[in-house]
């Protein structure tokens, strides 16, 4: 994807740049809001990460003058302001979606995806090793024995499938199956994954979900 | 700031001002009356003297009308004896010729009988007509009239003690008011003196009392209790972010040392890995940190005033028993439902913290083979109210411990020992109060050492739109 970064701190503008280069896409990263709203109206884009906070043109004064032209560009916006008020703001001006820093990148590439994929139908079927999970019927199979899982089982191993290749963070889980996040102290995931993870070795599956430490979760064949 | 300049808009001024004003004008009306009165009753008083003189004329007449030098002689004694008075008088016989008149009758006054009886004002004398009827001498009349200039001296005496007296209440009426204004609003003036030098590090100053417990006493006691409550608002704020800022200090102490020894020599790259990992667990934790105070502050002492459509609170309840379903299960403790329909208008995002943060709670300080009881619907005792409560047959909280439950980074023993190194902020019992205080709602927590802790949750119920 053609990206658009237009982010003032240099250590985040920097990563970003970086991060999304290595996941594939192709970064213009613009420091300050006037140059940005110049390249985000010259030239066209698949997506725009746009930080609130920025030096002359604020990020919601590049919003307003992007959608007041008609261009309707997938925009992420990228806010130090949590507040629900502001959030509920941003998205009102007509972003697409905003991210809460600081975030985990997994969360930025996956909402990415999901701001840029209206068009194309998400897939049915997924496949890992030899795990075959069917959104059509809720089924999963290793080989050719069937997996008994509950559906909070069922959707978590959904996320990591589609995401495969990708950390899955917990917040984002959470958001998956519950709609909202829980900021606290208590793993509401682990269990599940424990229990995923026991049920997948029973079949000799040789594909796991690997913990990544600090962030998240991943598939990966053992 | 106290300005000097514009002391004419002071409240001292002021009230010497307008009370000094009214009072110079009632006293002036008074005085202006009495003296209205004073002359009528001169005048009055004059003219009882003139009747009498008349009728004691008219007497004489008929008593001595035969010796004309008698009565020429009376008169002349008469006008002799009243002349600072400008006494004068005629006697006018039947045919209305004039009999008598003395010589102090004035030139221009008419020679004949006046036309009425009652004392009237004939220039600047006053004069009075009685008639004779006696001895067959035909109806006599006889004027006496008297000058009313002795009147007119007596008032213009009368006017230089008025305008005396007069002068002197404007000279003292603004001076004792001014003083008096003074005494009455020189405990404004400590007021302003004393409220000047406040700031907001420095509110240990409080207002004296005169002690009369008067207005201004009162005054003063509603500024020193609101000063009182400043002091320990800010005193709270201060303490708030001096444990915020620590807090903050060691995931960012952990996060630095690691950098820094990763950095200290080269590394082989399970090492760096290592390393970053535990950074990014750090960050994490810095990142819930963050998250929470900044729910702090945008709902502390707040009251949410959009518009927020109804939620079902048994629809969200059971979203957080989800959640949390395998956790319980996991600590083997029994997570026991009872969840009614009832509808509350908070919003979405500030309730499901609340109902996590209470049932995390629960499900963290319970035992194995506890259980937890979730129960959610209308407030039996007040069917305004929806209610939430968490009952918990876990350790319970003593009595000390409870009362700084909901102080922000405070931590029970067993929670502290519970977590162990990764623990809690110790602010989700404070983000939940003033959330749910912040929508209106009520939050109390009951708890017996030994049996259990109950948390209770009452929001209004929404009044279903359409």
């Amino acid at each position: 994807m053609k990206l658009l970064v237009i982010e003032d701190n240099p250590t985040t503008g920097k990563h970003l740049e970086t991060g999304l280069c290595e996941a594939g896409h192709e970064v213009l990263w613009i420091k300050d809001g006037k140059r940005g709203l110049d390249q985000a109206l010259t030239r066209q884009f698949d997506a725009i990460i746009l930080d609130l906070m920025l030096p002359e043109l604020s990020g919601m004064e590049i919003l307003g003058k992007i959608r007041i032209k008609g261009d309707r560009t997938p925009i992420l916006l990228l806010t130090a302001l949590g507040s629900i008020e502001e959030r509920v703001a941003g998205l009102q001006a007509g972003a697409d979606d905003y991210l809460v820093k600081a975030f985990a990148f997994p969360e930025l590439l996956a909402r990415l995806e999901s701001i840029t994929r209206r068009t194309a139908a998400p897939a049915i079927v997924h496949e890992i090793g030899l795990i075959k999970l069917d959104l059509s019927n809720r089924r999963v199979t290793s080989g050719v024995t069937e997996l008994q899982l509950t559906p909070t089982e069922f959707s978590i191993l959904e996320l990591l499938m589609r995401q495969k290749g990708h950390v899955v963070t917990r917040k984002m889980l959470c958001e998956h199956l519950w709609e909202a996040d829980w900021e606290g102290t208590t793993n509401v995931i682990e269990v599940h994954i424990n229990r995923l993870r026991s049920k997948l070795e029973k079949v000799r599956e040789p594909t796991m979900i690997q913990t990544v430490r600090g962030r998240g979760y991943t598939l990966g064949l053992n | 700031m106290v300005s000097t300049d514009s002391w004419f808009r002071s409240l001292r001024f002021r009230l010497t001002f307008w009370n000094s004003l009214v009072l110079l004008i009632l006293v002036g009306l008074t005085l202006l009356g009495l003296r209205a009165g004073m002359s009528l009753a001169l005048e009055h008083e004059l003219d009882l003297l003139i009747k009498e003189d008349a009728r004691e004329t008219a007497m004489f007449w008929e008593r001595f009308h035969a010796t004309p030098e008698a009565i020429t002689e009376e008169l002349r004694r008469k006008s002799l004896s009243h002349e600072e008075r400008g006494w004068f008088g005629q006697i006018i016989g039947p045919k209305g010729e004039v009999l008598f008149r003395t010589p102090s009758t004035p030139i221009s006054f008419p020679q004949g009988a006046l036309d009425s009886n009652g004392p009237v004002s004939f220039g600047r004398f006053r004069v009075v007509e009685v008639s004779t009827e006696k001895l067959g001498l035909g109806v006599g009349r006889v004027v006496v009239g008297s000058s009313i200039d002795f009147i007119q001296s007596d008032m213009d005496q009368f006017d230089d003690l008025i305008l005396v007296a007069w002068l002197l209440m404007v000279i003292i009426a603004p001076g004792t008011g001014y003083w008096l204004a003074g005494r009455a609003t020189r405990p404004i003036g400590e007021i302003l003196r004393t409220a000047e030098k406040l700031q907001p590090g420095r509110l240990s100053e409080r207002l004296s009392l005169s002690g009369a417990g008067d207005e201004l006493d009162k005054l003063c006691l509603v500024i020193n209790s609101l000063l009182d409550r400043l002091t320990t608002y800010f005193e709270r704020q201060k303490t708030f972010l001096a444990n915020a800022a620590h807090e903050l200090r060691s995931p960012m102490a952990a996060i630095r040392a690691g950098v820094e020894v990763a950095l200290h020599r080269d590394r082989t790259a399970p090492e760096y890995r290592e390393i970053l990992e535990d950074t990014a667990e750090e960050c994490a934790g810095l990142s819930m940190l963050v998250n929470q105070l900044l729910l702090l502050a945008e709902m502390e002492g707040k009251l949410w005033n959009e518009v927020t459509p109804p939620v079902r609170l048994d629809d969200l309840a059971r979203q957080t028993i989800s959640m949390f379903q395998g956790v319980a299960e996991q600590n083997q403790i029994q997570l026991v439902p009872n969840l009614l329909p009832v509808s509350i208008g908070v919003n979405i995002h500030h309730l499901r913290p609340i109902l996590n943060n209470l049932l995390d709670n629960a499900l963290k300080y319970s035992n194995p083979g506890a259980t937890v009881f979730f129960h959610v619907g209308v407030d039996p005792n007040g069917s305004d109210s929806a209610l939430l409560s968490i009952q918990d047959t876990g350790p319970g909280i003593s009595p000390d411990e409870l009362s700084k439950l909901f102080d922000r980074f405070y931590r029970t023993d067993i929670a502290r020992s519970k977590d162990g190194n990764r623990t809690g902020t110790g602010l989700g019992l404070s983000i939940c109060k003033s959330l749910v205080e912040g929508h209106k709602g009520t939050i109390t927590i009951e708890s017996a050492l030994g049996k259990g802790t109950l948390v209770l949750v009452r929001f209004p119920i929404a009044t279903e739109v359409g």
